[in-house]
């Protein structure tokens, strides 16, 4: 049994309100949490909570009960919201609410250690699912994965994607991405001639490999310039703060290393 | 391509040369973090777009194949054995068997004092199982002595473990016509010559040759009755 502290006489006696409760037991809880081993000290918050959720569906906000009372349910609730948050982070790649919370806040701020390492260790069993339920090649699932990673990146990175079953949301995403090439391939083989309608945005390889070439060739500065005022959408006006410069002499900087990129774009194609 | 060459050629409006460079920024860009993970997942996870190819690792169906394989081969082995034996396997077989039970075990009959060395030397080869040594021998003797019944049996035999068959009936059959007293000699030479036309394929002379035998309960009469069964 836990070694709870309603055991403690002084709360035996009181007659409180769950308000009450909560304001005064807070702290007593989260300690208690920790020290029985229910969550780490990162997650305590999250699961008190949602056991105080628990608790005010139990009991009325507004009725006295004995402190002792309330102190006995919360062992069976936090047992119990402890399970769902368990599964719950199972589905998620072991990752809490909280935890996926600050992976998103880390990739906006351009930090994608955590990213990777959560969702480049999934890519193997994301790969055997696709080859085991679509018959893809390894070489197919493979590039379904990594598409997938980066629709995933960017998803969470945009708060498009929420925390929920991110386990089914990228398997899922990965077999739709497999299945959508399936059927462009299918649709090209029989007729040949038929102007097929491309996904728009895509390049090809060798447009890929030059402009690869090309971006080589750019400076850092001009790369990194680049890189957060198109893909990280990050306004010049901000750029400008942060390297402490002024809006303008980075708009005139941006123009100056489009126009590099183009004309090494230019120079080798 | 063609928007590639507007874009690089600065014909699209300023709008679309913005959208496309933010196009190409961010297919840039997309391209090098795929690199970048695909290098960490070699790296970190040993995961490769081209799956290095483990001979070990024997899928479920590998093993389907190897058990039914294995299966065919052993009823195949099981088939062959349990095959009765035609009278010409049979007959070599048996040929065999006296050649290994035979070495160093050679009668020489009494004929040696004639020409003891050359007889020492046919003997010689004939246990060290050089047929082709022990032929030209024991024909050098025979010509000397062409009554010599041991001479001629020993040179018979050789020639049958050299497959000479027709040879090797003419010398058994000249050892059958000889006068001798070793009746041992006449029975084994009649039971090679039985052997020599089950393996010439002259199955007629074979089947009267082992009756022979069989009726006369000679040496190797029971063996003589297997052959014959099966020609």
């Amino acid at each position: 049994m836990y070694s709870l502290s309603i055991q403690n006489q002084k709360f035996s006696d009181d007659y409180i309100t769950l308000t009450q409760f909560e304001a005064m037991y807070q702290q007593e809880l989260e300690t208690w949490l920790i020290t029985q081993g229910f969550c780490q000290a990162n997650e305590v918050k999250h699961v008190k909570f949602r056991i105080l959720i628990s608790l005010k569906s139990s009991f009325s906000l507004t009725e006295c009960y004995q402190s002792s009372l309330i102190w006995k349910s919360i062992p069976i609730i936090a047992k119990r919201e402890c399970g769902k948050i368990k599964k719950l982070m199972e589905k998620n790649f072991g990752l809490s609410e909280l935890a996926f919370q600050e992976l998103a806040v880390q990739l906006q701020g351009g930090d994608e250690r955590l990213f990777e390492q959560i969702f480049l260790r999934h890519s193997k069993d994301c790969i055997a699912y696709l080859m085991k339920n679509y018959g893809a090649s390894h070489e197919d699932a493979y590039d379904a994965t990594m598409e997938t990673l980066l629709s995933f990146h960017k998803g969470i990175k945009a708060a498009k994607i929420n925390y929920g079953n991110l386990r089914f949301l990228f398997t899922k995403m990965a077999s739709q991405v497999y299945i959508k090439w399936i059927k462009r391939e299918n649709l090209k083989n029989p007729i040949q001639e038929m102007d097929l309608v491309e996904d728009p945005k895509a390049f090809d390889q060798e447009t890929l490999q030059l402009l690869a070439q090309a971006w080589a060739g750019l400076c850092q500065d001009c790369a990194g310039l680049l890189q957060k005022f198109y893909y990280e959408n990050i306004s010049l006006k901000e750029i400008a703060l942060k390297l402490n410069k002024s809006p303008e002499a980075i708009r005139k900087q941006k123009q100056r290393c489009v126009e590099k990129l183009k004309s090494y774009f230019l120079r080798i194609s | 391509m063609k928007k590639i060459s507007d874009y690089l050629d600065n014909k699209l409006s300023p709008d679309a040369a913005e959208e496309f460079t933010k196009r190409i920024v961010n297919a840039q860009v997309d391209q090098s973090k795929k690199a970048d993970w695909q290098q960490k997942l070699a790296s970190q996870y040993h995961i490769t777009r081209t799956p290095k190819k483990n001979n070990l690792r024997i899928t479920l169906f590998q093993w389907r194949n190897v058990a039914a394989i294995f299966l065919v081969v052993a009823m195949a082995v099981v088939f062959y054995f349990n095959q009765p034996l035609s009278a010409e396997s049979q007959a070599m077989a048996y040929l065999m068997e006296q050649k290994s039970e035979s070495k160093g075990d050679v009668n020489r009959g009494n004929e040696e004092a004639a020409a003891p060395k050359l007889y020492g030397q046919a003997y010689r080869a004939y246990e060290a199982a050089d047929y082709e040594g022990a032929r030209t021998t024991f024909l050098a003797l025979v010509a000397e002595n062409p009554t010599a019944s041991s001479a001629h049996y020993y040179l018979g035999l050789s020639q049958l473990y050299l497959k000479d068959y027709s040879q090797a009936i003419s010398t058994l059959q000249k050892v059958k016509s000889l006068p001798t007293t070793d009746q041992a000699l006449q029975e084994q030479a009649n039971w090679f010559l039985g052997l020599a036309y089950t393996l010439s394929g002259q199955n007629e002379l074979a089947r009267q040759t082992l009756k022979e035998i069989i009726a006369a309960e000679d040496w190797r009469a029971e063996e003589a009755a297997e052959i014959l069964s099966k020609l």
